[in-house]
């Protein structure tokens, strides 16, 4: 899950790259890109570390296994909820500026981007929320060992990135990183901000709606998208391609052809080469009849042939 | 008593001394006093090197001898070296200590294991501090043959066939190249002049266009069979898969770089011309080298087919920087050699180790070892994510450097060729991480759940290749450094001829 | 022609003196110390090899058909070191108990006047010499194929090979007689330019050739080779593989390089296509061979057709490599040949299987064994690699570069054949291995001599160069 999301955010970034061009006042695209990089560092890593923290307390990597975890452990907690907020594009939280940054960005110049951009902020906000309630909130599932808080070594991170996450926002990164080198002043256009601030809100809503209690409304949502549910479940079977051409194309076909190929026609060849000299070495075998009168009957044509096509190649 | 003949004379030694040394244990300590002694000797030649240079000898060989063999023909003992050789003699006298170590337990003929061993080094030496091309020759062949009796004796599986078909092909290769050597030879006295042997003094002459069309493959092919050019790799997964531990170690770290060095030093050095016209033809077999053993590398069951794919893969990589014909392919050529000596030295001792408590080298018979064997696991992982250029590791910083020098090609060609080597790093990351996913991870084998522990000399060794890893990964601007100040003269002789 | 102008052929004189010593010996010594009588023959033999290193002036005898210079008498003694091995290395089979010491004298008698046919051979300079010689180096191994007369195989090759080398003998004089018919001389310099490209010339010329090429067993005059080493005592086939051939290469690089000089033009393409032709067909014989004589005996031929590749340079190169590679062959040879006769001797095994784990029981005698094997191979460091190097370099240095490939691909098959064997004494384990048995001190000062030639005829170049240095071709 949290993997799938740094491919998007990353996706993000792309897009600021993308609709940065290059020099000038432009450069706030490819300001917003780098600057985005090193937010969704700090709540990306966060957001792992979290997720480990929890695995590390319940010993299972499915959502299905989790749940009501806030009571146990608080710390895990509130920096998983920092994050999503942060990633999410809340202020004052790090990824507000920097998503909202990449959206001014896309918005000056290409706005079918914009848009695309924006639902799919919205979206981020959703799916961060449901992961954030479902193993947060949501039922408590019967726990073998009662989950406990992560050990110091852990929580400490976690506090030190929520930090970063919270407060990395307010770093004055157009003064860093520019395309040309030169430090420029970008500033905050409310309105957009207001926009994606929204965005974000309905989706934390929706994933609040659907996912802080065991309801079955999201069920029924999920009938009601139907096919599109499903695809998005089996990730647009993307890895079943990944899988069907990896295992069955390159492992069955491709590699296992090479490695028949190698094996039997290389390979073949050289020990063809081999063997020939040992067949050609049991055909002549024969001349070595042992009787004397063969050797001089060899002897005697040796010498004739050899005068013969001596006297041949001289008048020839 | 020069501090280059000394590599020679050193491992000659020490079989006398293996020769009069009676027990198991004497010859353990014989044979690893010897080693320690080349490797302490290999340190100082690239502190004297280092020394040397600093202190303004900028001659292309240094520590250089030359005395008269067969004047008749003009044959002499030239030896010298330079920073790509220097840094090989380290290579080899590191994996060769390294290998007596994993072949501690070596009961049956400890003696002539030991010995055969000390001459394949001791060729092998020679041959990277030879300057004339008789020594080096002789030299060459004196590193393969020991090659018969240690698979053929202490091999498993089909060690006859295997041992019978490397030392054949080999063979066969330095057929080819004699007649390469031979062609140069009576070539050499092209501007007027005595005839020799002598790769500097050839360097100076233009040897006829003609000539060096006609040469260059067989030289080429001569060193690249044992570089596992395709399709004359096939000596090599046989022969490694069959070799004992310590032999595929030496074999795929040191004696498979003999043919990558060669090309360069000599095939390519004397005959620049012959190098640019047969460059695409060759590049186009490297290439296949690459993506093929690669891929046939995905298919294999038997752990040690899978080493020896990889390392026909990426000594295909090795020929192919050889071949862009720029400086920075060259010298990340050689850092390829290098690190790919290390990195499968260490992956075949880890293969030994594992295939010596487990009997079974079957990928698929085995599961779940990293709970059993940890250290092991552990040092498995290191080499194969050295091996898939894990940044941080030596295999990393070679192949990018082959990458760069590859993409300074604008063309098409060169664009295709760079491309699919490129990919061939993918396919490597599949073939590696699906033997450390089946192998490593997982529940573990039942009958594997008692393993004995890694011993203590098989960790000396192996702790000593991954640390050489790690030092080219972290530190390679001071092995690319000895490298670049060695390449100037390849680069005069090469691309402004 | 006075006491001193005889002191030119010093080596055949003494040799002569020697058999004639032996003689008398043979009759004193009767019963049990006929064994004594091989001890004496090696150490009066052992003696005049010492002598024979002394320095020789040069010359002609008996009007210009014989005669000597350094190359000839470096020759002669690199001819002598090689019997002295065989003597040595012959001992431990003549003092078998199945051939009852009868005839011991007789052994050393015919192998010395057989040798003493080599030296005319090599010093003659006039065709009848030539055949005389011939002859007389002929007659006494064929007696000596027959030796073991509790063997019927050994009479089979006495029979085999006094059948052939008639047949030869004949061709041979046949082709004289043209040359005689077409150069009006029978004396080497007189032919010089005076022989002329007729029919009669070319003809006598092959005919001649032919009636050499039979003692250097080039195919297709290569047939007898096999059956008569596979029979004959193993110390005469060593005799017959090394000496007998080698002098055969030597007169024959003389008349063709000297006499038919002016056919050079018809013998190179003969000498080209026979060397191909004896390479690739004694190695594919060579390859399934099972017992080890016949084996050796394809591999000298095989050797045989490298020689030739060496000798169409027709140069002073040439020359020199050949005398160098037949000098470094005579011990390799003679190591082999040793080894598997010492074998043969005590154990009686002879075919490569019987060899199966002949390392674990013998090491020192696998040992030597691998070492000349790998010399004939061409391995370095051992000797025979430089031999081969410079014969291939010979042949390069006239631009036979395909030559050289062909002769290097037919190394790498005789590599395999040669390996065959090391792979039995080396690789294989067996349940019935050949015993562990101790060698007498002669057999072992020999197989020494053998192993430190091997790497010092290599290494040492100073010997190469001294070869180098007596070989004038000019004035052959």
């Amino acid at each position: 899950m949290l993997a799938f999301s740094t491919m998007s955010q990353i996706g993000y970034m792309m897009l600021a790259l993308g609709v940065s061009g290059y020099g000038g006042h432009e450069g706030l695209g490819f300001m917003a890109g780098i600057f985005h990089l090193f937010t969704h560092a700090m709540f990306k890593a966060l957001l792992f570390l979290g997720a480990g923290a929890i695995i590390h307390a319940v010993h299972s990597n499915y959502m299905q296994d989790m749940g009501g975890l806030r009571k146990y452990m608080p710390i895990t907690h509130i920096t998983f909820l920092i994050a999503a907020l942060a990633i999410s594009g809340i202020p004052p939280f790090a990824g507000f500026f920097s998503k909202d940054e990449i959206l001014a960005a896309a918005f000056e110049h290409n706005f079918p981007v914009f848009v695309i951009g924006y639902i799919v902020a919205g979206m981020t906000a959703f799916y961060m929320f449901r992961l954030y309630f479902r193993i947060f909130w949501w039922n408590e599932p019967d726990y073998k060992h009662k989950p406990h808080e992560a050990p110091k070594t852990m929580t400490i991170p976690l506090l030190i990135l929520a930090f970063m996450s919270i407060f990395s926002g307010f770093i004055p990164f157009d003064e860093f990183v520019s395309p040309d080198n030169k430090p420029f002043h970008s500033h905050i256009d409310w309105t957009l901000a207001g926009l994606s601030i929204g965005i974000g809100v309905i989706g934390i809503l929706a994933a609040l709606l659907f996912y802080k209690k065991e309801k079955d409304l999201s069920q029924r949502f999920r009938y009601a998208f139907g096919d599109f549910y499903k695809w998005t479940y089996n990730k647009f079977y993307i890895d079943d391609i990944y899988f069907f051409v990896t295992k069955t194309i390159i492992f069955k076909y491709i590699s296992s052809s090479f490695a028949w190929f190698d094996r039997h026609i290389v390979d073949g060849t050289m020990n063809g080469i081999g063997n020939g000299t040992v067949w050609i070495s049991t055909k002549i075998k024969k001349l070595q009849s042992g009787s004397v009168q063969d050797y001089a009957m060899f002897f005697v044509s040796g010498v004739l042939i050899i005068i013969l096509i001596v006297w041949f190649s001289i008048n020839y | 008593m020069d501090i280059l003949t000394l590599f020679v004379v050193i491992p000659v030694l020490t079989v006398v001394a293996l020769v009069f040394s009676k027990g198991i244990k004497q010859h353990r300590v014989v044979a690893l006093i010897g080693f320690i002694i080349q490797t302490l000797m290999s340190f100082n030649l690239i502190y004297q090197y280092l020394h040397e240079r600093a202190a303004g000898n900028h001659d292309v060989m240094v520590f250089t001898k030359d005395v008269m063999w067969f004047a008749p023909m003009n044959i002499h003992y030239a030896i010298g070296v330079d920073g790509i050789s220097v840094l090989m003699i380290l290579l080899t006298s590191i994996i060769v200590l390294t290998g007596i170590f994993i072949s501690w337990k070596v009961d049956d003929l400890p003696k002539e294991f030991f010995i055969s061993l000390i001459v394949l080094a001791s060729g092998v030496y020679g041959f990277f501090i030879s300057v004339d091309l008789f020594t080096m020759f002789v030299f060459y062949e004196i590193a393969v043959i020991p090659m018969y009796l240690l698979i053929g004796i202490w091999g498993s599986g089909p060690r006859e066939y295997a041992a019978m078909k490397l030392t054949i092909m080999l063979m066969g290769a330095s057929a080819l190249l004699l007649v390469g050597i031979l062609g140069v030879y009576f070539n050499s006295n092209a501007d007027g002049g005595a005839l020799t042997f002598n790769i500097f003094e050839i360097a100076k002459v233009n040897i006829p266009v003609d000539a060096q069309k006609l040469f260059f493959p067989f030289l080429f092919i001569g060193f690249a069979v044992i570089g596992a050019l395709f399709p004359f790799h096939t000596w090599s997964p046989d022969g490694h898969a069959s070799a004992p531990t310590a032999v595929s170690m030496l074999h795929a770290g040191v004696l498979m770089k003999l043919g990558g060095y060669g090309i360069f030093r000599v095939a390519m050095y004397v005959m620049p011309a012959g190098a640019h016209y047969w460059a695409n033809f060759f590049m186009v077999l490297a290439v296949i080298g690459v993506f093929y053993g690669a891929l046939a590398a995905i298919k294999q069951k038997d752990l040690k087919y899978i080493n020896a794919y990889s390392s026909v893969s990426h000594l295909g990589l090795v020929l192919l920087g050889l071949l862009m014909m720029n400086e920075i392919a060259w010298k990340g050529a050689m850092l390829q050699s290098l690190s790919h000596g290390f990195i499968t030295a260490l992956f075949f001792a880890m293969i030994g180790v594992i295939y010596g408590r487990t009997h079974t080298r079957i990928v698929t018979k085995m599961s779940g070892l990293l709970n059993v064997i940890p250290v092991a696991g552990a040092l498995y992982v290191i080499a194969g994510m050295a091996n898939l250029g894990l940044p941080g590791f030596s295999g990393f910083v070679a192949e990018m450097n082959i990458f760069v020098g590859a993409f300074q090609h604008a063309d098409t060609f060169h664009r295709v060729i760079t491309i699919l080597a490129v990919s061939s790093i993918v396919v490597t990351a599949v073939y590696i991480l699906r033997v450390v996913g089946m192998m490593l991870m997982g529940p573990t084998t039942p009958e594997f759940k008692n393993l004995p522990k890694i011993s203590w000399y098989e960790k000396t060794g192996t702790y000593i290749l991954v640390l050489f890893i790690v030092l080219i990964g972290v530190f390679p601007f001071w092995w690319g450094g000895i490298i670049t100040d060695s390449i100037g003269p390849f680069i005069e002789k090469i691309l402004t001829f | 022609m006075d006491l001193n102008s005889l002191m030119l052929m010093r080596h055949e004189l003494i040799l002569t003196l020697l058999i004639l010593i032996l003689l008398i010996v043979d009759i004193v010594f009767t019963g049990e110390n006929k064994k004594k009588v091989s001890y004496i023959a090696v150490a009066l033999f052992a003696l005049y090899t010492l002598i024979s290193f002394l320095p020789l002036k040069e010359g002609t005898l008996f009007g210009g058909m014989f005669e000597t210079n350094k190359m000839i008498s470096s020759f002669k003694n690199i001819l002598n070191i090689g019997v002295l091995l065989i003597s040595l290395l012959s001992i431990n089979w003549l003092h078998n108990k199945t051939l009852k010491h009868q005839k011991v004298g007789e052994f050393f008698i015919l192998l010395f006047a057989s040798l003493l046919g080599m030296f005319f051979l090599i010093s003659s300079r006039n065709f009848l010499m030539l055949y005389v010689s011939l002859e007389l180096s002929t007659l006494p191994v064929t007696a000596l194929a027959a030796y073991d007369i509790y063997s019927r195989k050994s009479s089979e090759a006495g029979i085999k090979l006094i059948l052939s080398a008639a047949i030869s003998s004949g061709i041979f004089l046949f082709g004289i007689s043209f040359i005689y018919a077409a150069g009006g001389s029978l004396y080497f310099h007189d032919l010089v330019g005076s022989i002329g490209h007729s029919y009669l010339s070319i003809a006598g010329l092959i005919m001649f050739f032919a009636g050499l090429a039979f003692k250097i067993s080039l195919v297709p005059f290569h047939f007898w080779t096999a059956d008569v080493y596979e029979g004959a005592p193993t110390p005469v086939s060593n005799y017959l593989s090394v000496i007998s051939k080698s002098a055969a290469v030597f007169i024959l690089m003389i008349t063709l390089f000297v006499t038919f000089r002016e056919l050079i033009d018809i013998w190179t393409p003969i000498l080209y296509g026979l060397s191909i032709l004896t390479m690739f067909i004694g190695n594919f014989f060579a390859l399934r061979q099972q017992n080890l004589k016949r084996f050796l005996a394809f591999s000298s031929v095989a050797q045989a057709g490298f020689v030739m590749m060496g000798m169409l340079a027709a140069n002073q190169l040439a020359v020199a490599t050949v005398i160098y590679f037949m000098a470094i062959y005579i011990f390799s040879n003679i190591g082999a040949f040793g080894v598997i006769q010492v074998v043969e001797t005590k154990s009686g095994k002879l075919n490569i299987d019987d060899y199966n784990g002949f390392y674990r029981t013998n090491p020192n005698l696998a040992l030597v064994l691998m070492l000349s094997l790998f010399s004939l191979a061409g391995i370095p460091p051992i000797a025979g690699f430089f031999g081969k190097f410079f014969l291939y370099t010979s042949a390069a240095s006239k631009g036979y570069y395909l030559l050289v490939f062909i002769a290097v691909v037919n190394v790498t098959i005789s590599l395999y054949y040669y390996l065959l064997v090391v792979r039995a004494a080396f690789l294989r384990t067996s349940d019935n291995p050949i015993p562990y048995f101790k060698n007498d001190a002669l057999t072992r000062i020999g197989l020494i001599i053998v192993v430190v030639s091997l790497f010092l005829i290599g290494l040492y170049s100073p010997l190469y160069d001294y070869i180098n240095s007596v070989v004038n071709v000019l004035n052959i």
